[in-house]
């Protein structure tokens, strides 16, 4: 009788055990966007940008990181806690060379119970659309997606882990703190 | 002559026979004594018998021991990575050790030899924990074989590689810096325009 006991606490123990890996799992994988079904736009974009930094490449670029850069030592300081980058950016010499399906694709993702739509802006003169959504894991930012559409561009931005939104913001340098010097020649940009 | 005696014995023997008798005697077969009785604690057959169970647990032990040695010489040679990468991403302060340090050899950096971020040079290295950096002549005793390990991984790293692997960092953090900067400016959009018409 006892030892049925044992078997079965065994049991249900290895179930939970089972059913918290799976869950972390399904987490970590929802947090990242699945955004290969964009690829087949690369072809039509005179422009694109396709960053996908995770792994041993994010912490290679940790490293790589000059603390005593006050630019770069805020980036590191940022992105402690961050677990992958992705950002493909499309852009095209002609309007309506991307399609609606296109953004649906990844905005069908980001309606799972885990992420939240923070801010929506539509410009109608511009023609310009950015959706903001988040993450939230307690109190903390577990990710960030933003989806940027306008008629001859299409951006969308992953970041998965911890990360201090207002220090990103105030990385363009739009706010008082000077900006990056960052120089994209076009064969960064195409790769 | 009587032969009753090769037959049963009986009669006289000859002395021929009475002699090849006696020679041959010697060599009769002798029934051994009783085997002695083993005393029961020398029979260990019964006690070291095949075991299911005895057979589960050395598998498992066999197979942790294996388990051990892979892991080890995974941390090994990831360490040895490691210390590539981080290798190449201090030329400077190599250049600075070759200064400093009387040593004819190459400039020493970071070594692995027990703990991951060790590093064997005088000065402190952005790369590594400044706390952890031991100044090479203080290195505690059991970090005596550092020179030889770190002779051996500059036998390993060759300086094609860790060339590449500093372009490879220099390529990463350049995009994740064009990364953080597309998403900045984006939410920069978003909040320009969220001020611009704040009714909405």
């Amino acid at each position: 009788m006892r030892s049925v006991v044992m078997k079965s606490l065994k049991f249900i123990c290895l179930l939970l055990f089972i059913a918290a890996t799976a869950q972390w799992t399904a987490q970590a994988q929802d947090v990242r966007l699945q955004l290969g079904s964009l690829d087949k736009l690369e072809a039509r974009a005179t422009d694109s940008v396709d960053v996908t930094l995770d792994g041993k490449l994010l912490e290679l670029a940790k490293i790589f990181l000059d603390a005593k850069k006050p630019e770069e030592a805020a980036i590191r300081d940022m992105i402690s806690g961050l677990k992958g980058v992705y950002v493909k950016v499309f852009e095209f010499e002609k309007e309506g060379e991307y399609s609606t399906a296109d953004v649906d694709s990844v905005r069908t993702q980001l309606r799972a119970p885990a992420w939240a739509r923070m801010v929506g802006v539509k410009s109608k003169k511009e023609g310009e659309n950015v959706e903001v959504y988040m993450m939230l894991t307690g109190a903390q930012i577990g990710g960030i997606a933003v989806i940027a559409t306008d008629p001859k561009e299409f951006t969308v931005v992953n970041i998965v882990g911890t990360i201090d939104l207002e220090k990103l913001v105030r990385l363009s340098g739009r706010f008082g703190i000077p900006s990056l010097d960052i120089k994209i020649d076009n064969k960064e940009r195409k790769e | 002559m009587n032969e009753d005696y090769l037959w049963d014995k009986s009669g006289e023997p000859d002395p021929e026979i009475e002699q090849l008798e006696n020679t041959l005697g010697r060599l009769r077969y002798k029934p051994p004594a009783e085997p002695l009785p083993l005393p029961a604690a020398s029979r260990w057959s019964s006690r070291l018998s095949f075991s299911p169970a005895l057979a589960i647990a050395a598998t498992l032990l066999l197979l942790l021991l294996a388990g051990g040695l892979w892991l080890g010489l995974q941390r090994r040679s990831s360490s040895t990575e490691g210390k590539q990468t981080l290798a190449t991403g201090n030329a400077p302060e190599e250049k600075r050790n070759e200064q400093t340090v009387s040593d004819p050899r190459p400039p020493l950096g970071p070594t692995n030899l027990g703990d991951e971020r060790l590093a064997v040079d005088g000065n402190k290295s952005d790369t590594v924990a400044p706390s952890l950096a031991v100044p090479r002549n203080k290195l505690p005793r059991r970090f005596s074989g550092a020179r030889q390990v770190v002779a051996r991984y500059r036998e390993v790293a060759p300086a094609p590689r860790r060339e590449q692997i500093a372009r490879e960092g220099a390529h990463a953090k350049a995009q994740l810096i064009l990364a953080l900067h597309i998403a900045s400016d984006k939410l920069n959009t978003v909040q320009r325009k969220i001020q611009a018409n704040p009714g909405t």
